[in-house]
């Protein structure tokens, strides 16, 4: 009895499972053909207004002397009016010459302002919630410290909070070292498909687009009246997404807001990037969901994406178990579901379909861009597939004892490769 | 061969699933080999005309039900398209053809005057090497060509030419005239009628007549004035006032203002700063004029309830409020009432109406098609992911942008002297006569100088929908 019990459980688990990966893929299938041949839907950049907000330009950095003074260069020579904006860039409790780099900056533009934290908790989310408190900005625009932002990005982030729904804008990120090796020809294609695709369907069809935190801005008030960045959570980016939505204040993606950043450069260090971004998210999964379901502000179809986004990290470690759950299920000699043969092509279909999507999305993002060459990396993502099975998996699963032990993550930075 | 030892060991690898591949094959030819001297199927199959691997293959599969061979041409063929797919890979990590990052323009910014200024300093910046042949070479949207300089006043000998013309002094370029190439006036220009240009800067006016193609720009450092039914290409924009005829069809607009005047001679005609102080009093007096119907107070303040037509089946909970700045309407066909004050930004779920009279202190954004009646001011910027039709004599003093397309009235004026607003609509424009824009048009679809919106007809507004 309890043999057949168990069957039961691990066949439904089997069953669960495609159909979570079966509404994965219809998903991506729809953001891919809208994007390719839908009617896409305008950003705001060509809004011509004199009337521009007031912005604070955000850098949190924390030993970025291989990156800094790119990033300072490139946002002290923007085109935005100099007497609508000011520029702090955090200086978290750095040991080597940031702090230096800073200050030549600082001497050198009056509206460069550096923040200097060498007390207190360490991280991006301290950091910013004190630079909030007394910025001038009605806007807050983030980079990071890696970011080569063009001379208009800033007015091109700004204007769309001209629309009084807007709380967040993101814009799209461009790795500039994809010529290094494998690893960031990959990256490269996985932007390509997460952002032109991705983002701008989501944007596209009103549903849910999300601010990433790297290039993008939020308005200062709207955050503050939020509660600010919760310092426990690794994405604050996401927190404030799904803060945001569940508020009634939307955000948008501008795909015209192209920046550069710094993709890493090895495995290590992306599985770290990666884990902490799975764990960061799956974190706000477990504060957000209800919420989102609970909203009176969102329509349904935009709730049903926001879960969707919500659980996206978890799905590897959903089918890392179901590969377990199948090989038990064939030893067991119990697996003569008539899906046999259809989780196989289910699995098979998600993982060249659903959250990787290489020939939906990331083709269909390629040959937008107008590359063709690169398109023929895509079966290599079969190789990063493997690797973020298990790297997002422990991502997520970190998260869950997190959450059930009430645990606090250390705030991790991603090391950088650009050389001096 | 790459030198990259990352990308050697990848190569390597990959010769490894080779060198496996073809020793399954190898071993399964021996096999074969081995067995073909005994296997009596030869020998009964010497009449057979065919009597290659694959024929071997199988039949011995089904006389010794020898599966061997099975997993020996399965198993290779499964290793082959497995590997297939990665060779174009690994010849792209190889050959590089395509390895460079996305490209960013980290110098754009936005600027209407683009194709202006870039033409203007490419030419400015290279006439001095003019030859003995008055004529130099620049690099204009990646091509070199030959510019030709030249008299203003030869202009017409240089028609149907291949080259950018550099034109010096005042230029009148005669009926019928077609130039193939872009043209560079020193002073001011006079296009008569059914003249084709591919684009043309002149640093002073420029006029042009009736019925004129501007293929891709028209610019000019004064003023522009449009006759009727000229097509003006892809931009038309000027540091001064830019007037424009009756039907005449657009993309891109800049100036200050864009004027629709349907006068042709008014359109050669300066406009008077008399008629500028009546525009500007109109607005103050039309605030504080007494009128004869009730002003409706619509505020947080008001019960929803006792508005009328604000959506006949409207809830007091579902009007919420998202900041203190901000209303939002839901269900059902919004209204506005008649002379309605609104001093929040109002976001509207569903299609809008707003009555005549109204003034909005704030920005409108509607998820519908938003109609406005005449006579509305709106002191802040309008959003609607349909349609946006503004009624006459209406003053918007922010931008107008639309998912869909926009259409305004005679009589309306959008944003205000000295500085930059926008009207931007997605499938089209529609302007009706004596619209003042001061700033920047923009469509993707195209914009249109008319009569009146009614005469557009339903089909076009139900394109919209």
């Amino acid at each position: 009895m309890g043999m057949v019990i168990l069957v039961s459980i691990l066949r439904a688990y089997i069953l669960v499972m495609a159909a979570i990966l079966f509404t994965y893929t219809v998903r991506h299938f729809i953001f891919s053909i809208n994007r390719s041949v839908g009617e896409q839907k305008l950003y705001y950049q060509d809004i011509l207004d004199s009337d521009l907000p007031y912005v604070t330009v955000i850098v949190p950095m924390h030993n970025e002397e291989l990156v800094a003074e790119h990033s300072m260069e490139n946002i002290a020579n923007t085109n935005y009016p100099k007497d609508r904006l000011e520029i702090i860039p955090i200086e978290d409790h750095s040991e080597d010459a940031t702090l230096s780099i800073l200050e030549q900056y600082s001497e050198k533009y009056d509206n460069i302002h550096p923040y200097v934290r060498d007390t207190g908790a360490r991280g991006k989310p301290v950091g910013m919630n004190e630079v909030m408190e007394f910025a001038h900005g009605d806007i807050i625009i983030v980079f990071d410290a890696d970011y080569l932002p063009p001379k208009g990005i800033i007015r091109d982030i700004a204007i769309s909070f001209l629309d009084p729904e807007v709380g967040a804008v993101m814009g799209r990120v461009i790795p500039s070292n994809v010529s290094s090796n494998l690893l960031t020809k990959l990256l490269d294609i996985e932007r390509t498909g997460g952002y032109q695709i991705d983002q701008q369907a989501r944007y596209n069809l009103n549903l849910v687009p999300q601010y990433g935190g790297t290039v993008g801005g939020f308005r200062r008030q709207v955050a503050l009246d939020l509660g600010g960045f919760n310092p426990s959570i690794i994405t604050e980016d996401t927190e404030l997404t799904f803060k945001l939505y569940q508020q009634g204040w939307k955000v948008v993606y501008a795909n015209r807001a192209e920046c550069y950043e710094e993709a890493p450069e090895t495995w290590h260090v992306r599985s770290r990037q990666v884990t902490r971004w799975a764990r960061g998210h799956c974190q706000v999964f477990f504060k957000a969901f209800f919420g989102m379901i609970k909203s009176n502000y969102l329509k349904p179809i935009e709730k049903i994406d926001g879960i969707l986004l919500l659980s996206i990290y978890f799905i590897p470690l959903i089918m890392l178990v179901g590969l377990f759950v199948s090989l038990a299920l064939f030893f067991l000699g119990k697996m003569n579901l008539f899906t046999s043969v259809f989780i196989f092509i289910l699995v098979a279909s998600y993982s060249s379909f659903g959250n990787a999507a290489p020939f939906f999305q990331m083709g269909s993002g390629i040959l937008l861009d107008g590359g063709h060459m690169r398109a023929r990396l895509l079966p290599m993502l079969l190789f990063s597939f493997t690797f973020y099975l298990w790297f997002i998996s422990k991502g997520a699963f970190l998260a869950i004892i997190d959450t059930i032990f009430k645990r606090v993550p250390e705030w991790q930075k991603t090391q950088r490769f650009r050389k001096k | 061969m790459a030198k990259n030892p990352k990308i050697q060991k990848e190569i390597i690898i990959c010769l490894f699933l080779f060198f496996c591949l073809f020793s399954c094959f190898l071993l399964a030819q021996d096999t074969r080999t081995a067995d073909n001297e005994t296997n009596p199927l030869y020998e009964a199959q010497d009449e057979v005309l065919y009597k290659g691997p694959i024929h071997d293959f199988f039949a011995r599969i089904d006389e010794r039900k020898d599966y061997r061979y099975l997993l020996a041409f399965i198993f290779p063929l499964f290793l082959i398209m497995a590997v297939l797919p990665f060779l174009p890979a690994i010849l792209e990590l190889v050959r590089k053809k395509d390895d460079q990052p996305l490209y960013v323009n980290m110098d754009y910014s936005k600027d209407p005057r683009y194709f202006d200024h870039s033409f203007r300093d490419k030419l400015l910046a290279n006439v001095k090497n003019v030859d003995q042949d008055r004529a130099f070479r620049v690099t204009l949207s990646k091509n070199e060509e030959v510019v030709e300089v030249c008299n203003a006043a030869n202009v017409d000998d240089y028609k149907f030419g291949k080259n950018v013309l550099f034109l010096e002094g005042n230029a009148d370029i005669t009926t019928n005239m077609k130039f193939l190439k872009e043209v560079y006036v020193t002073c001011t220009t006079k296009l008569h009628e059914n003249t084709i240009l591919r684009g043309i800067l002149s640093e002073n006016d420029l006029k042009i007549a009736p019925h004129s193609t501007i293929v891709r720009w028209a610019g000019s450092e004064a003023n522009i004035f449009v006759g009727y039914d000229c097509n003006l290409g892809v931009r038309c924009s000027c540091e001064k006032e830019l007037w424009i005829d009756l039907d005449c069809q657009f993309k891109s607009l800049y100036g200050h203002p864009i004027f629709t005047h349907y006068d042709e001679n008014a359109v050669l005609m300066k406009i008077n700063e008399d008629q500028k102080d009546e525009i500007e009093s109109e607005k103050d007096s039309f605030i504080t004029k007494e009128t004869n119907l009730t002003r409706i107070e619509f505020d947080e303040s008001s019960d929803p309830l006792a508005r009328q037509n604000i959506g006949e089946e409207e809830k007091e909970d579902e009007l919420r409020t998202i900041s203190d700045s901000c209303i939002v309407v839901r269900k059902g066909e919004s209204t506005i009432p008649l002379n309605s004050k609104i001093d929040k930004d109002i976001i509207i779920k569903t299609d809008a109406f707003i009555n005549r009279g109204t003034l909005i202190h704030g920005t409108i954004k509607c998820y519908g098609t938003l109609e406005m009646d005449d006579n509305v001011t709106v002191e802040g910027n309008i959003f609607a992911e349909k349609s946006i039709k503004i009624g006459a004599n209406c003053r918007i003093w922010g931008d107008v942008f639309s998912q869909g397309s926009v259409y305004i009235g005679a009589n309306t004026e959008i944003g205000s002297a000295g500085k930059d607003k926008s009207v931007i609509g997605k499938h089209k424009i529609r302007l009706c006569r004596n619209v003042k824009i001061h700033g920047y048009l923009l469509t993707e679809g195209g914009g249109k100088t008319v009569m009146s919106i009614g005469s557009i007809g339903k089909k076009e507004e139900k394109e919209d929908e």
